[in-house]
């Protein structure tokens, strides 16, 4: 595995560049950048991260709970109260959307952690750094 | 679609606007009716809110919007023809109950008075904001705040006034609000339709306006859904008698219009925010100038609900007046570089995207 | 903390060296605290032991009879504080991430220090239900599970609303604030030793910025905050709707979730201005936080006292305008009854003392700043009590008003809080990064 270090972002995209033209394809190549680089990204014809979909089930698993256990427990022993009918869609509506979001934002934790294979115990014992430079590591066939 | 007109022929072309309405009055509405109140709130409300926009672009030193900022000037040139229209509906405003028995607050003299005022006063900030800002004149943020407070005002007039009053005394301290932001989504549909007129321009600023106003759209529609629901729940909860009864006419389960106000619903909110949760189609000029269609019948069909109950409204005449007004509208577009002065300075292209943007992260 | 001299490390790109300069200057502000440092941590953590803990111990021993809740004012102080921490909580989540959709670039200098307000306020706010409660033990009724006689709990009330709201926010505002610190966390590992090194080891998950883990990142950061805008409208309008759902005069009124957000927003920004200016001085941290980023701060406070105050004549020309005696009755109780000073109190701080901040000049001094953000920080405790306590004292029935005064144990409570939220605020100031340094260094070119 060869390691090439570079202080900006400008040769470090620049050198990127120039080993995919020279032949090096996208997934060899591993990169450690201080802050997000897009256009890395884009270079590296990366695909837009999964980290969406665990959102998404997350969100419409939290949706479908916040009507269903409303409803369904208010169905389970029917109480009127205050004159309201027994499945209320506007204050379930509440409910949901509380729910959407802490499900939706829970699930995105947790799949940050499984995408990103995080938290990784290795380098969190070893005395591996997350560095201000700009590294590209190039696997060899 | 639309004439190129100088000031002047505008002028001539609002008046015969206002004439051709005065007749289609007479001819299809005999009694008092409210379709040319509905007209002329859509209207000023998409005008005002589409000026408005650039005026928070303006001032919150904003680039994406340079290029729309004459398009979408050129619609204060609706001001002046709606004060014509207000005019010519004079006859009409014996649908409201305060007309028989008048107050302080609600007198002929003054209630004609002050919206011809406010929409004059408005016309005036709405034109030395536009100048400046396409001279890029240092005291266009002066005029686009002055601007902001008028529209809040003159929205909040509308909605209380117009609207609301129809049904005096029922009152909701939000109706003048929801209007304002109701009249502010018809103005960012405005601009969405705008650029779909600029079909042949596929350069980064025509893009960067396409991609903002998408996004704007998805956000205001959810505003509005937002300001839609806050209103709803509080009056369903609550059902009390003298408040519930206005929910109960226009959206309650027995009444005729139950249906519209479930498809306005649909149309304003849920339809357009499902589309445009994928990022592709907020970049698709021909998806939002639609859902702009859809939204701005949604906000019609809103205005016809809020008075048909109460006072009978012509459809035909609804489509007549709401067709005349839009060829003025896209004529004043068409007509922008003889109305106003042309866009100074540079142009920027297109903003950095940096990693810790939303679109960098590619969502959806 | 001890220090590890980071040589210049032979680099001497332009761009190199602005990234290491951020660096530095954010983590020398978590050096080694001194002295003055834990005296203040100390006498915030006994104001908070003393005043809350204590008061509140002896309010469990009493009985709630010991606040000056009555009849027919049943909500005090304890909820007027519930509402304003609350209210201080949103800015955080505006910041973070309402302004992040906006692509506003100001937003990393302060997103850090909001967001940590936020979690504490959240806290803070979440103390107070349970405070009001009385037998504070019971709280868990509140919570959904069924009951031996298998009842549920009312989903149809806005208090059980609440419970769900105020938990999520809880929720969300911590892993928000969490997953912005990761890559920071790293950064910290690599100028700590011993012990301390480790925990920040851990926390950091293993981050060392590969492509992968940026792409993860970025795409939880925006969601999450394509989550949480909404959810900050969410939570104040549940809150407000504590109120509105109710029929008392003053308080059912349609306008209130959006007026409660707007004055959520407005107290949370004055919030941050009171934090944020001594620490800016404090920790040195003039180079990473400049003035114009206050400035627009300070036009974002003043925008949503624009909104605040148009809700307050709203109110009051509508109360009019229905011809209601009730509805008219309590508006008028306000502006000249029993409570007549806290109202102009409130009518002062939020609508006359952030007009000035129309002159560019005092938007950009920070001392001005800092005064009108005292200021609004008063008002938007007067607003609050101005809308629980006189809408209950004032109700339908002329036999039935009455006034209610904050006996000293809700005071003493109430300036607990003021304890803890602080002495939190310091402990975060000196054991994290205050701000967001990857952000930051985004910014260099």
């Amino acid at each position: 595995m060869e390691r090439l270090v570079y202080q900006s972002e400008h040769d470090f995209i620049h050198k990127l560049e120039e080993l995919l033209k020279s032949g090096v394809k996208p997934e060899q190549i591993e990169t450690r950048t201080p802050h997000p680089v897009h256009h890395a990204e884009e270079i590296l014809k990366m695909k837009p991260s999964n980290v969406r979909l665990f959102v998404l089930l997350g969100g419409i698993t939290g949706v479908a709970t916040g009507y269903l256990f409303t409803s369904l427990t208010a169905l389970d022993w029917t109480l009127y109260v205050g004159n309201k009918p027994l499945v209320g869609i506007p204050p379930y509506t509440v409910i949901a959307f509380e729910l959407m979001v802490l499900f939706g934002g829970l699930s995105g934790f947790l799949g940050l952690l499984v995408t990103s294979r995080m938290p990784a115990v290795r380098t969190i014992a070893s005395n591996d750094e997350f560095s201000d430079q700009f590294e590209i590591y190039v696997k060899k066939d | 679609m639309g004439l190129r007109l100088n000031s002047r022929s505008l002028l001539i072309v609002s008046l015969v606007v206002a004439g051709l309405v005065f007749l289609a009055e007479r001819l299809l509405e005999p009694a008092a009716g409210g379709a040319l109140t509905i007209t002329m709130a859509l209207f000023l409300g998409l005008a005002e809110g589409a000026i408005v926009l650039m005026a928070g672009a303006e001032i919150s030193d904003g680039h994406w919007h340079r290029q729309l900022l004459q398009s979408a000037g050129a619609l204060l040139y609706i001001i002046p023809a709606a004060m014509l229209l207000f005019i010519v509906n004079l006859p009409q405003l014996s649908i409201y109950p305060w007309w028989e028995h008048q107050g302080v607050w609600f007198n002929h003299p003054f209630f004609i008075a002050r919206n011809l005022i406010v929409m004059g006063l408005m016309f005036v900030v709405a034109r030395l904001f536009v100048v400046k800002a396409l001279r890029g004149d240092s005291a266009k943020n002066f005029w686009g705040v002055a601007l902001i407070f008028l529209f809040v005002w003159h929205m909040t007039m509308i909605g209380i006034e117009w609207f609301m009053s129809i049904e005096k005394p029922w009152f909701s301290t939000l109706f003048g609000a929801f209007v304002m932001v109701s009249g502010f989504l018809a103005g960012i549909c405005t601009c969405a339709l705008i650029i779909f007129s600029w079909r042949s321009r596929t350069d980064k600023a025509a893009k960067l306006i396409q991609k903002s106003v998408g996004g704007l759209i998805f956000g205001f529609a959810t505003f509005w859904a937002y300001f839609y629901f806050s209103q709803l729940i509080v009056i369903w909860y609550g059902n009390i008698p003298e408040e519930t009864g206005y929910l109960v006419r226009r959206v309650g389960a027995h009444s005729p219009y139950h249906v519209l106000g479930w498809a306005i619903f649909i149309m304003i909110w849920m339809f357009p925010f499902l589309v445009l949760l994928s990022r592709k189609n907020k970049t698709r000029a021909w998806v939002t100038s639609a859902l702009a269609i859809i939204i701005l019948t949604g906000i019609t069909t809103m205005f016809w609900l809020m008075l048909a109950p109460v006072v009978h409204v012509s459809i035909p005449l609804l489509a007549i007046e709401i067709g005349l007004m839009a060829l003025l509208t896209a004529s004043a577009v068409r007509s922008r570089e003889t109305l106003l002065p042309p866009l100074a300075g540079p142009v920027p292209a297109e903003e950095h995207g940096h990693g810790h943007s939303p679109e960098a992260a590619g969502v959806h | 903390m001890e220090h590890n001299s980071v040589a210049a490390s032979a680099s001497s790109h332009p761009s190199a060296i602005a990234r290491l300069r951020i660096e530095r200057d954010v983590i020398s502000a978590m050096q080694k605290p001194g002295l003055f440092y834990w005296a203040l941590v100390g006498l915030f953590g006994t104001v908070f032991t003393v005043c809350l803990l204590g008061a509140w111990g002896l309010q469990i021993w009493k009985g709630i009879g010991v606040g000056g809740q009555n009849n027919p004012v049943g909500w005090g102080v304890y909820i007027v504080n519930f509402v304003f921490w609350v209210g201080i909580a949103h800015s955080g989540t505006l910041i973070s991430a309402v302004l992040f959709l906006f692509r506003s670039k100001f937003r990393a200098s302060f997103n850090r220090a909001a967001e940590a307000m936020t979690v504490i306020a959240v806290m803070c706010a979440g103390m107070y239900p349970l405070i009001h409660l009385g037998r504070a033990w019971y709280f868990f009724w509140l919570l959904p599970y069924p009951n031996q006689r298998l009842l549920w709990t009312n989903f149809k009330s806005p208090l059980e609303w609440d419970v769900f709201a105020v938990s999520t926010y809880l929720t969300i505002s911590v892993v928000f604030f969490y997953v912005g610190l990761i890559p920071d966390l790293a950064i910290v590992k690599r100028y700590t030793r011993g012990f301390s090194r480790h925990v920040y080891s851990a926390f950091s998950l293993g981050w060392v910025g590969t492509k992968r883990q940026w792409r993860n990142y970025n795409m939880l950061y925006a969601l999450l905050a394509g989550l949480a805008a909404p959810l900050v409208l969410s939570v104040h309008s549940v809150v407000s709707w504590d109120f509105a759902m109710g029929l008392v005069p003053g308080w059912h009124t349609t306008i209130f979730a959006p007026y409660f957000v707007a004055g959520a927003i407005f107290s949370g920004c004055a919030m941050v201005l009171t934090l944020v200016i001594p620490m800016r001085k404090i920790q040195h941290l003039e180079n990473v936080l400049p003035i114009d980023h206050f400035e627009k701060l300070a036009k974002t406070m003043l925008f949503t006292s624009m909104i605040v105050g148009y809700a307050y004549t709203i109110e009051f020309i509508l109360a009019y305008y229905s011809g209601n005696v009730y509805e008219f009755g309590i508006f008028k109780d306000r502006a000249t009854g029993y409570y007549h000073w806290q109202y102009w109190g409130m009518v002062f701080c939020n609508m006359i003392s952030p007009l000035p901040l129309f002159s560019k000049k005092l938007r950009r001094n920070l001392t001005w700043l800092f005064i009108t953000s005292i200021f609004v920080n008063i008002g938007m405790w007067l607003e609050r009590f101005v809308i629980i306590v006189t809408s209950l004292a004032h109700e339908f029935n002329p036999y039935a008003w009455g006034p209610y005064h904050a006996r000293p144990v809700e005071i003493s409570i109430t300036i607990g809080t003021f304890g803890f939220f602080f002495m939190m605020f310091l402990l975060f100031a000196k054991f994290l990064p205050v701000v967001a340094i990857t952000e930051k260094k985004e910014e260099v070119v």
